[in-house]
């Protein structure tokens, strides 16, 4: 699709493009859940930044950030779905649905912090070769075909374990929820 | 619940999520996933669950990537962003980078900067004659946000499909016959229509693919592995790593096998495509755009697409003259004696001048330690070269490399500050340097490197230069901080690049601009240092050698900090010359 309209130019306070960052892997998670797709959701994560820089000057600082974002992310992710041809799109409407309401019933936002914390703690509890893993997956974004080189595995056996460690900190999270205490 | 899942059904679950995660998820997995998160809550949960670990494990980090103060505009587009800033009652744009700078959580805002939300429209790249037939990138900055101006005034234009969350695919290295000066050695293009009405115009893509167009041509550019010619003549050079590069015409398709060709495009859309090396396969296009049939054309093989007698036949080659894409840029860096005068007034503590015309070793002009040894390829020495006034690397199937052979005590106890230029080839993820501690095996732990970084797994712009500092150093780390700049590295063209640890965090200066900061308090300590040029490490998988082509030069390694002042009269001696 082709857009020639001019450039915008964005004036960003810092508040706003450090919250604006910081809700990057939020949002994409909520656009991938939703869509099942990793480039379609990609895709929404883009215009929905463009749109949250566009009305960047009408958020209020002090307010809830992310919600404004998830707003704004549902409205795209629902124009997203509008302008797809129906066969390509991976989540039909109801599946996208009824995972959108399971989503905020299990995940709901005011829970976010205590989620972070928990999950902080519960990687230290890994053991040093998972922390490693996670790391080098995760803070290096080194691929798992080069991981799987450098450990003298298969990337299928990579992808197992990174999948294993992630089992290990849900449960972790889920005990710590539980007990609500994430400190 | 509305049913629990089998055994089976959980363990398909888990491996289809292992790929959507992974992103090799394929489109009938995709329909296999649909179908089990349909039929069960327990699944959409257990989907959920991992998806939403996934993403905080994924928010965890702070990428560390960095604001490039050269995307944030120059002092012109700062006094009227400020301007605008103050009316609508936000930060002046010097404020946001200050504040940006000096934020423990600068790393992170740097993250959004490399995902695209430029705060100014675009970079463009000035070139500068220098002295003789050399030339140097200069990065300056352009708000003129609007591509849709008049164009018929112009030899070049061009419209971008869409805006600044796009990635550049494209960058213009060499221009010849175009009188415009908007369109210049540097300026990164993002997916849109490229027209040229006369000159020639050479362009490198993000995968490594080169271009050369000659007006008049219309070209349609898709992405960094796709351009669409419209009409006129090209000439094409895709390497290795660009391998599949594809060229369409309105008539036929090229997928590149590994080679040198070009192809004109003529006024009723037929297409002549003729293979200087390697070969291509080329489709002829039925009228629903897909293949009707193909051929392959090997080297000096000259073929006729036409759609409408729906035929490819052979027609003799060298009956057109095409561009030739130019692959190597041997012009050497003008050095005057009153640069290496100033360099050496500021005490580097390694000054490396690649002039001595011995051909193992790599003078330090500050001493006679830390010397450089040449390792050369032994089935490819010529792939390593100091010659001409600087050291010229190609990329090879061996190792080659120039090592320093004492190492610099205590260098990561204080501040340090690394200088050189460099002319790279092409944009691929390349290491030009980096610091290792003497214990390391290989050279495989680090506590700095300096990068070309294109495709990687960080975020970043293509072209970006990466400054990675990492103490204590380590292979596997757990620490370690990246900053990057914008996409400003151009092929083919000197540019001053000098990156400075200190107790105020990171900073990386572009020539003579800082065009990045990260405030980083930490990371101080002992060792002693050795360093290498040329490649990553010394290991034996050439996965983890990232050699760097090109050329380097006055490389200086300071145990200080340079002022601002210190390095742009630094560059400043070299860029005037022009």
């Amino acid at each position: 699709m082709m857009d020639n309209s001019p450039k915008q130019n964005y004036v960003l306070s810092p508040g706003f493009v450090v919250q604006l960052t910081e809700a990057q892997p939020r949002l994409l998670g909520f656009l991938l859940k939703r869509l099942g797709n990793n480039e379609q959701a990609r895709d929404v994560l883009q215009e929905v930044n463009m749109v949250l820089c566009g009305k960047a000057i009408e958020f209020e600082a002090g307010t809830d950030f992310m919600a404004w974002a998830f707003t704004i992310a549902r409205f795209q992710l629902m124009a997203f779905r509008k302008k797809q041809v129906r066969d390509r799109l991976v989540f039909p409407e109801d599946l996208a649905t009824k995972i959108d309401t399971l989503d905020f019933a299990v995940f709901p936002a005011e829970s976010h912090d205590d989620r972070k914390k928990a999950l902080q703690e519960c990687m230290s509890k890994l053991i040093p070769e998972h922390q490693d893993l996670v790391v080098r997956r995760y803070a290096e974004s080194i691929s798992v075909k080069a991981l799987a080189t450098d450990l003298g595995r298969t990337p299928n056996a990579i992808s197992c374990l990174v999948h294993r460690i992630r089992d290990q900190l849900i449960q972790c999270l889920n005990t710590k929820m539980s007990q609500g205490s994430a400190s | 619940m509305t049913k629990f899942l089998e055994r089976k059904t959980r363990l398909r679950l888990e491996s289809l999520l292992i790929k959507l995660i992974d992103e090799s998820l394929s489109r009938s997995e995709s329909d296999e996933l649909v179908s089990i998160l349909s039929e069960s809550e327990e699944a959409r949960a257990y989907y959920l669950s991992h998806i939403e670990v996934h993403s905080q494990i994924a928010g965890n980090w702070d990428a560390g990537c960095s604001v490039s103060k050269s995307v944030l505009g120059n002092e012109r587009a700062m006094a009227e962003e400020s301007e605008k800033a103050r009316r609508s009652g936000g930060f002046r744009f010097k404020e946001l980078l200050r504040h940006v700078l000096r934020t423990p959580w600068a790393s992170a805002a740097l993250i959004l900067v490399c995902v695209g939300l430029s705060l100014i429209a675009f970079i463009s790249v000035k070139r500068l004659n220098l002295q003789g037939n050399s030339t140097l990138a200069v990065a300056e900055n352009n708000t003129d946000t609007s591509e849709t101006q008049d164009v018929a005034a112009k030899s070049i234009s061009f419209v971008a499909f869409r805006s600044d969350l796009v990635r550049d695919a494209a960058v213009v290295v060499r221009v010849s016959g175009v009188t415009d000066d908007e369109y210049i050695v540097g300026r990164r293009l993002q997916p849109g229509t490229f027209k040229i009405s006369h000159g020639e115009v050479q362009l490198e893509f993000m995968n490594g693919a080169m271009i050369a167009v000659e007006g008049p041509a219309e070209l349609q550019i898709e992405s960094k592995d796709t351009v669409n010619v419209l009409s006129g003549k090209i000439g094409a050079y895709v390497p290795e790593r660009a391998h599949g590069f594809t060229i369409n015409a309105p008539s036929a398709a090229v997928i590149d096998l590994g080679t040198e060709f070009a192809m004109n495009v003529d006024e009723t859309g037929a297409s002549e495509v003729e293979v200087i090396s390697g070969e291509v396969e080329l489709s002829l296009l039925g009228d629903d755009g897909n293949t009707l049939f193909s051929r392959r054309v090997r080297e000096t093989g000259s073929i006729r697409a036409d759609r409408q007698s729906k035929s490819l036949s052979e027609t003799a080659s060298g009956k057109i003259i095409f561009p030739r894409v130019q692959l190597h840029n041997d012009t050497p860096l003008i050095v005057g004696e009153d640069y290496a005068d100033l360099i050496r007034q500021h005490e580097p503590t390694l000054y490396w001048r690649f002039e001595n015309a011995d051909d193992s070793i790599v003078k330090n002009e500050m001493g006679e330690l830390f010397s450089g040894t040449i390792h050369r390829s032994d089935d490819d020495p010529d792939s390593l070269m100091v010659d001409n006034g600087h050291l010229t690397l190609r990329r090879t199937n061996s190792q080659r490399y120039v090592i320093m052979e004492e190492a610099i005590k205590g260098l990561n106890r204080k501040a340090y500050t690394i200088e050189f230029w460099m002319k790279p080839d092409d944009l691929t993820h390349s290491t030009c340097l980096g610091f290792f501690p003497v214990f390391a095996e290989q050279a495989a732990k680090k506590l700095n490197v300096i990068e070309i970084a294109t495709d990687t797994n960080w975020v970043h712009s293509p072209g970006a230069i990466r400054f990675l500092d990492r103490y204590p150093p380590a292979q596997s780390p757990t620490t370690g901080t990246n900053i990057f700049s914008a996409g400003l590295c151009t092929p083919g063209q000197w540019q001053h690049v000098v990156v400075q640890k200190n107790d105020q965090g990171l900073d990386m200066y572009f020539n003579g601009q800082l065009v990045s900061h990260v405030d980083r308090q930490k990371g101080f300590g002992s060792g002693d240092f050795r360093m290498i040029v040329g490649q990553l490490s010394l290991r034996e998988d050439e996965r983890f050698w990232r050699q760097f082509a090109g050329s380097i030069d006055e490389l200086a390694v300071y145990q200080r900090t340079l002022t601002s002042a210190e390095i742009e009269s630094h560059y400043k001696l070299i860029a005037e010359q022009r």
